[in-house]
């Protein structure tokens, strides 16, 4: 099992202000619906439906969106994803690209490969900016800088961009507004996730806070042909346009507490050319669905549900264990609770097996999460296939298989009782129990267990 | 409770008598196997599971000062002891009740006649809270003494920390969560902290001692009980 350190305490009172306001803001913002829990059933209920028959849907969107002149592509692992935005930049003979703020671009580690390309790529996103700027990855699934306070950002700024030191979120924000505008009018590569795929129209919804998805996708310049790439993971299909809208507003809802994101972008195609009635818009788009494990967790009926996933934040600005670790102790793209359930997934390796155990099963992810993902249910799912997969050390295997055998037989239950009492006793039941002890107190043993004082007054 | 804290366990058995019913304790049980259950062992659990159906089967009624012990027979027993098609139907786990509810929903009794002259705070049980919505119950109880002043924590309501096997590999975070839930605590100005889980009132129990607090840990059991 891999350690998951604490934050300091500064740290954590920084993390804790911004996730509770957020909390607090979605309380308010909820209190308006008293028909709130029926909205989630029925967000559910739209999620359920398209994951049950993702395949299906994929196809209407996949025709849907081909008939409007999107290039729709179906990939399987990350280095298909990487190869081929890096085929497109190739082509175009870009050396830049701007991108919309996008976790499954992060899963895949695009900004790497296109780097090993001779390819950069630039965030658009002021907290997605930020942290590519200190080279650290997200912090949170919809808040990338959400640990770092506005001083902080304040420093960063002046140290990488050499600007005066301001405090002033305004300022701060067009400060970084200057850099990306001149990137905006030249980029002829963009680069985006997508929120949701609507299969009935084929288009593309696409959520942001700043405008830049919008830039992003739409690629102002002048000189020469230009090309918007979707990333987005295949569960991210709804059926309807209805059904996007009504998501939407369960989305920032539960992530922020506004209403709704500021921007909000239907993409349905590439510029049109005839008539010549669009003057903006790239000349191609191209949607990449990807797979990249998530048909694993669509074949095992414990794990379906998180495909419902519309990636809010809601659980990790819930999530006890979140507060006082951080997302970059997950050492995870996905973190928070959510995350811990996709991990697991998506990653064969030792760090993604040990973070459904972080966990204390407290279920406050699964009371808010918007979609009604079972989310503690399915991190105790995925404790028993790290098990299964051998992930649980053989010492503790055979300790347990003990002390199942002990719970099993009264007699070796009441001799361990008993044990621990008379040969062992407190000093050295502490040193055992050193992880609890050392910050905590273990109570003492009973003198006598119920047991035994049951049986001499059975009918107190 | 056999352990640590069998004043609770003699404190259900006593108001259960004393309310009329007709209470056993089979001594050849154990453990309901959740331990193992959430170490992602499920044989080791299943075991366990079947052992304590076999035992417990015969009574109208299993009663237990535990939520989470609850919480697994009730919402987990199906699923673990499943064939892999589906759950499996478990009668036990819709006889099988925590305390406070057990009392209040059951036998719709919310006044012991018990006395206690302190200020008191509940502690949520993330698994009374969370999986078996069990919430207003143990309130509803405490309102009823005699004497007794309830105050609400203002957390959250947030988890201790506890969480099993979760306190000792993750150690760290645990500590930060039980640290801030003790902080709580202190700020209501309670002298009690009462809860209705043995695991969460050991893990506030030894923080607040590591602490130094005059707080003390109580399970509801003992409180209605009277043995405080
Ligand atoms: S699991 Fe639910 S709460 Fe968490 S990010 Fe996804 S939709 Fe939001």
């Amino acid at each position: 099992m891999m350690p998951l350190p604490a934050l300091d305490s500064q740290r954590r009172a920084t993390l804790g202000r911004a996730l509770n306001l957020a909390l607090d803001k979605r309380r308010q913002s909820v209190a308006q619906f008293p028909d709130w829990e029926a909205m989630r059933q029925r967000a559910h209920d739209i999620r359920a439906g398209a994951v049950e028959r993702l395949d299906e849907y994929l196809d209407q969107f996949e025709r849907a969106a081909t008939a409007n002149g999107i290039r729709v592509v179906r990939v399987a692992t990350a280095e298909e994803a990487c190869r081929y935005v890096a085929a497109i930049a190739k082509r175009l003979g870009v050396t830049t690209a701007v991108k919309a703020k996008s976790m499954v671009t992060e899963e895949i580690h695009l900004n790497h490969a296109l780097e090993a390309e001779g390819i950069r790529a630039m965030e658009t996103d002021l907290g997605e900016y930020i942290a590519q700027l200190c080279g650290q990855p997200p912090f949170h699934l919809t808040a990338p800088i959400v640990h770092l306070s506005r001083d902080e950002v304040g420093r960063i700024l002046a140290d990488k961009l050499g600007v005066p030191f301001t405090n002033d979120p305004t300022r701060l924000t067009l400060i970084a507004r200057d850099v990306m505008r001149r990137e905006f009018l030249t980029a002829r590569l963009g680069i985006s996730g997508a929120n949701f795929c609507v299969a009935e129209s084929g288009s593309l919804m696409l959520v942001t806070n700043e405008g830049n998805g919008r830039m992003c996708t739409t690629l102002p310049a002048k000189d020469g042909p230009r090309v918007h790439v979707a990333i987005t993971g295949i569960e991210k299909v709804v059926p309807t346009l209805k059904d996007a809208a009504h998501l939407l507003r369960l989305l920032a809802r539960s992530g922020s507490g506004m209403r709704l994101t500021a921007y909000t972008t239907l993409i349905n195609g590439p510029r049109k050319r005839a008539g010549g009635d669009e003057s903006t818009g790239p000349d191609e788009v191209h949607v990449l669905l990807l797979d990249n494990g998530r048909r694993s967790m669509l074949r095992d009926p414990h794990l379906r549900e998180a495909l419902y996933c519309i990636r809010c934040g809601a659980c990790s600005n819930v999530c006890p264990v979140y507060h006082r670790a951080g997302g970059h102790a997950y050492q995870s793209v996905y973190n928070g609770p959510i995350g811990s359930v996709w991990s697991p997934a998506l990653w064969n390796t030792e760090r993604a097996a040990t973070l459904p155990f972080a966990s204390s099963l407290c279920g406050a992810c699964a009371d808010i999460c918007p979609v009604k993902i079972d989310i503690h249910h399915a991190l105790l799912w995925q404790r028993k296939l790290a098990a299964d997969r051998g992930r649980v050390p053989l010492w503790q295997r055979l300790a347990w298989r003990a002390w199942r055998i002990g719970m099993s037989w009264p007699a070796l239950y009441r001799f361990g009782s008993a044990a621990a009492r008379k040969l062992v006793g407190p000093a050295v039941l502490n040193r055992l129990a050193k992880p609890w002890t050392a910050t905590r107190d273990l109570p003492p043993l009973a003198a006598k267990t119920f047991r035994e004082l049951w049986k001499e007054h059975p009918a107190e | 409770m056999d352990q640590y804290f069998p004043q609770a366990g003699l404190a259900v058995a006593r108001i259960l008598k004393r309310l009329g019913h007709h209470v056993e304790y089979p001594a050849e049980q154990t453990c309901c196997g959740q331990p193992a259950f959430n170490a992602g062992l499920r044989a080791e659990a299943a075991a366990l599971a079947k052992r304590f159906v076999r035992i417990f089967d015969r009574f109208d009624a299993v009663v237990a000062p535990s939520g989470s012990c609850v919480a697994m027979v009730r919402n987990f027993y199906p699923e673990l002891l499943g064939d892999g098609r589906g759950p499996a139907r478990v009668p036990l786990a819709g006889r099988t009740f925590e305390f406070s509810e057990f009392l209040v929903d059951r036998l719709n009794v919310t006044d012991l006649g018990a006395a206690f002259n302190e200020r008191v705070t509940y502690h949520d049980s993330c698994h009374l809270l969370r999986e078996l919505r069990v919430q207003e119950q143990p309130r509803r109880l405490l309102r009823a003494v005699k004497g007794l002043e309830l105050v609400e924590l203002n957390d959250g309501p947030a988890c201790c920390g506890f969480g099993g096997v979760f306190s000792v590999k993750f150690p760290e975070v645990s500590t930060v969560m039980a640290e801030d839930k003790v902080a709580a605590i202190e700020r209501t100005g309670a002298r009690y902290v009462v809860a209705g889980d043995g695991g969460c009132l050991m893990h506030i129990g030894g923080m607040l001692t590591r602490r130094g607090s005059k707080v003390r840990p109580l399970h509801l059991a003992e409180l209605l009980g009277g043995v405080a």
